[in-house]
């Protein structure tokens, strides 16, 4: 149990490498196609759709990772007006709201994103991207959105949270 | 379902659910799934609401938004904007309430350098806070400034918020990036009389200085070392859109490299640093682009349960003069300001003014601008403000929100007058 | 039987020509059809992304959808034979060229394809800069970077042309600062977006014909009754010649409107233009036979006779 934890959330880290490496590498394909573009060397095909890629890869994989930091912009001035009953309790509430949608938006996208691998279909930018990618990526990242927000249940961290600066 | 009903349904349920204390992207992500089920029909609605989702963020259109954070967050954990702040403080000398003027006119300059005001305020609160405090400035007159400035950042180009609201509204985006220029300056120089105008009638805000006279030499030394070479950056970002090497969205990445580049110059390229910048950067733009991601679909689900079309045909229906419809929108925005984030301010709002603008032959121009400084606002105003928090999290402990609000009041009353001149006098501002 | 009513979106927002043409085949259905079947207009792009709503069509959230084929051309490499087609609506109607597509999208997107209004639509290669001559009156695009959809891209690459992609947001700056060198666009809605303020010329002839189609929901379609079948059937196909014939006249105003302007037109003429049109088919049906359609011969001899 205790090594399924660690590689749970190991897992969640190493996809926020992944996610900041999706930047670096959007920043360097945008100064690489900039710059052959300037010599008069052509252009990158695929650049612009790899960038593209790279803001939801970013988005969706670092979003896991920003649930546990509890780094996701959250209201909590009006939450805490309340007693502290009452606080635990909407806590208690907004958590399992939060967990039903994630993991019905994650099982969804993994059944759409199943689908258009069956119809091999392709979205086509400047390169053309199997469409399941998009999917699995929604999939990967509202599923363990949704296992963060369970984790907090179980462990009764009802508090209410969320960073907001920088 | 009335248009009435279904607004009520996804505004309200919106609201309901970020004032439970909801992150506001799952907020945004639980009233799309019941909307979709409502108003597009079982599994299929969400089915679809998730592709819609899949299109909404793999949009160039975004790049600079990661971008333009990283760029701060660079400039911020390498240690050059405290550069920039120690030489700007020599060159400026001995006057009255010196650091906040240096706040404002510092954080101008950093306004020009960086898209995201969130870092600009961080920036300033955690390098000119402490110094302030131990020099004996009142609260209010260190924090009131560093907001206000803050703020700043994205009002001046580059902005990744003007970009966002240029692509979103279909506003031409360099040319709203540049009617930023002048508005932006503006503001700034009423900031300035604002801090004149608080140590002429209250002159214990800010403690009497003992003129430390720094030779001449020595001003110039730093300005040339510390301040000149931060042109490349403002060249890498700006210089290279006029010069037509790079778009508007590429330029952001040249930014970056500027700046590392002279971290790596000045010997600040530190892993350290730069793992810091990475990871804030990871968490601040995920925060935005997942409640980018959330409310584009919101916006769709808003439009095809005719929520938007109907409030566009009601507010219509008034028959509003452009300026009337002006003001009645800065309303909006400011009472949704209270509440919500300026990305998801913008996807709920847009969809409906823009109709709107184009009915009254409002200048999409003009609006843009109105809209960004009313987003600016919002940024301050409780209970929801991006910056109080942020401002708190620097602050000294036993700080209340209150405090911190009141000391931006000032500055929030000069953003209002200039939208009330953009309203009526928009040539003042706005050249073409 | 009751009236029906049909649900539907377009591509384009409404402002656009092109939603304009789409909003007069509604009015025709709604007058035509009182009593038995009726459009009603959801939205366009604000209401679904362009590239999702055929899929929102197969899944039977809206009815009925109107736009480009070719956004969906990741799925549907049939769309090539729209672009790369020469025959009209009215032939393929006649020839069966339009049962077959119809098999196609039915088969690949799991949608029922009415009709294929605006067909009578040419693409244009527009630049800043004078295109180079070559010795036998064609045009040598080499080192010019051109804007380009992926529909263009061989083509473009075939006249030397670098194809890159940029973001509409993008075009105007990028133009303005001559970031690239030109783009291709049809001749109509080239106004909409003010970029001709910075193109100086343009090459004709056009290439290429209109991908637009307006597709249904299977089912919505099958529990249509017979008679809203048929007058649906009849509206396309009235629509379609209708709509073409507006489309012709829109072009020639617009094509004098931008030389007005002082868009200069780079006349290519005899061979050298029949080369540069054999050039632009070719590309969309060799990409077409490359996919490894089973419907490459059928539409290749419905769709094209060059
Ligand atoms: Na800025
Ligand atoms: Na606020």
């Amino acid at each position: 149990m205790a090594i399924l934890g660690k590689l749970y959330s190991g897992l969640i880290h190493v996809l926020a490498v992944l996610a900041v490496i999706s930047i670096l590498v959007a920043t360097g394909l945008i100064l690489g196609d900039v710059t052959m573009r300037y010599l008069g060397l052509g252009s990158i095909r695929a650049s612009s759709t790899l960038i593209e890629y790279a803001l939801l890869f970013s988005t969706m994989l670092g979003a896991p990772w920003l649930m546990r930091r509890r780094g996701h912009i959250t209201v909590t001035s009006l939450v805490e007006q309340l007693p502290p009953a009452g606080r635990k309790a909407a806590g208690a509430l907004a958590l399992g709201i939060s967990t039903v949608t994630l993991l019905i938006l994650g099982w969804r996208s993994a059944m759409v994103g199943y689908d258009k691998f069956l119809r091999g279909g392709a979205d086509i930018r400047s390169i053309a991207v199997p469409e399941w990618i998009a999917y699995g990526i929604l999939a990967t990242g509202f599923v363990l959105m949704g296992t963060e927000c369970l984790r907090l249940i179980l462990q009764r961290r009802f508090e209410p949270h969320g960073s907001v600066a920088a | 379902m009335s248009w009435q009903a279904a607004a009520l349904l996804l505004g309200g349920g919106v609201i309901f659910l970020m004032a439970l204390g909801t992150p506001v992207v799952i907020a945004f992500l639980t009233v799309n799934l019941i909307g979709a089920v409502v108003f597009m029909g079982g599994l299929g609605g969400i089915d679809q609401l998730i592709a819609n989702a899949t299109s909404s963020i793999t949009s160039f259109a975004l790049v600079p938004v990661p971008l333009f954070i990283l760029m701060g967050e660079l400039l911020f954990h390498t240690g050059m904007a405290v550069r920039v702040f120690d030489a700007l403080d020599k060159i400026l000398g001995a006057i009255r309430a010196r650091l906040a003027y240096l706040t404002v006119i510092g954080g101008t300059i950093f306004a020009t350098l960086s898209g995201s005001s969130i870092a600009n305020t961080a920036m300033l609160g955690s390098t000119l806070m402490p110094d302030m405090e131990k020099r004996g400035y009142s609260k209010s007159l260190i924090m009131g400034p560093i907001i206000a400035t803050g703020s700043i950042a994205m009002i001046i180009p580059p902005s990744s918020l003007a970009v966002l609201l240029g692509s979103l509204a279909k506003i031409d985006v360099g040319a709203l990036l540049l009617a930023g220029v002048v508005p932006g300056i503006i503001l700034s120089l009423m900031y300035l009389a604002v801090i004149r105008l608080h140590v002429w009638i209250d002159p214990e805000a800010a403690p009497p200085v003992s003129p430390v006279s720094v030779p001449t030499r020595e001003k110039a030394l730093a300005l040339l070392r510390d301040v000149a070479p931060m042109g490349l950056v403002i060249f890498a970002v700006i210089g290279l859109i006029i010069l037509g090497v790079a778009s508007p969205t590429e330029s952001a990445a040249f930014g970056v490299l500027a700046v590392a580049v002279l971290a790596l110059i000045y010997g600040k390229l530190r892993w350290k640093a730069v793992e810091k910048a990475l990871w804030g950067t990871l968490s601040v733009s995920v925060m935005m682009l997942v409640i980018i991601l959330a409310s584009a679909t919101f916006s769709q689900l808003l439009a095809f349960s005719g929520a938007s079309a109907g409030l566009v045909a009601w507010m219509a229906g008034f028959e509003l003069g452009p300026h009337a419809t002006l003001l009645a929108m800065l309303a909006v925005l400011i009472l949704l300001g209270m509440f919500m984030d300026q990305l998801s301010i913008m996807m709920l709002t847009l969809p409906i003014f823009m109709p709107l603008i184009g009915m009254q032959g409002i200048d999409p121009l003009q609006f843009g601008i109105i809209m960004l400084l009313a987003l600016e606002l919002s940024l301050a105003t409780p209970p929801f403000g991006l910056l109080l928090f942020v401002m708190l999290g620097v602050a000294p402990k036993g700080t209340s929100i209150w405090e911190v609000v009141r000391a931006c009041l000032p500055y929030l009353a000069c953003t209002l007058i200039l939208i009330l001149v953009l309203i009526w006098l928009p040539g003042l501002i706005i050249w073409q | 039987q009751a009236e029906t009513t049909l649900k539907a979106v377009s591509a384009f927002p409404s402002n656009l020509a092109f939603a304009q043409s789409f909003q007069g085949f509604v009015d025709l259905v709604n007058e035509r059809g009182k009593g038995v079947v009726q459009i009603q207009m959801m939205g366009g792009p604000e209401v679904f992304p362009p590239n999702q709503q055929i899929d929102a069509v197969s899944r039977g959230i809206v009815d009925m959808q109107y736009g480009p084929a070719t956004y969906s051309i990741g799925s549907l490499p049939e769309a090539y034979a729209f672009v790369g087609g020469t025959v009209d609506p009215v032939e393929t109607r006649k020839n069966g060229g339009l049962d077959v597509m119809r098999e196609a999208m039915l088969e690949k997107l799991g949608v029922y394809l009415l009709g294929r209004p605006d067909s009578d639509i040419r693409f244009y290669i527009y630049t800043t800069g004078e295109p180079k001559r070559t010795g036998d009156g064609g045009v040598d695009l080499s080192g010019m970077q051109l804007r380009a959809l992926p529909i263009y891209n061989k083509f473009f690459e075939s006249l030397g042309a670098v194809p890159i992609s940029v973001p509409v947001a993008d075009v105007y700056t990028g133009l303005e600062r001559n970031t690239f060198d030109g783009l291709g666009f049809p001749m109509i809605g080239i106004r909409d977006l003010s970029w001709d303020k910075f193109l100086k010329y343009r090459i004709d002839p056009g290439f290429f014909q209109g991908d637009l189609s307006i597709v249904l929901n299977p089912e919505a379609w099958e529990g249509l009754a017979p008679e809203a079948q048929e007058l649906l059937t009849q509206a396309a196909a009235d629509w379609e010649v209708q709509s073409g014939e507006h489309f012709t006249g829109l072009a020639k105003e617009t094509e004098a409107e931008i030389a007005k302007a002082g868009v200069e037109t780079v006349q290519l003429e005899g061979e050298a233009a029949e080369k540069f049109l054999d050039a632009a088919y070719e590309t969309s049906w060799q990409a077409l036979k490359e996919s490894g359609s089973p419907y490459y011969d059928r539409l290749r001899e419905t769709f094209y006779d060059r």
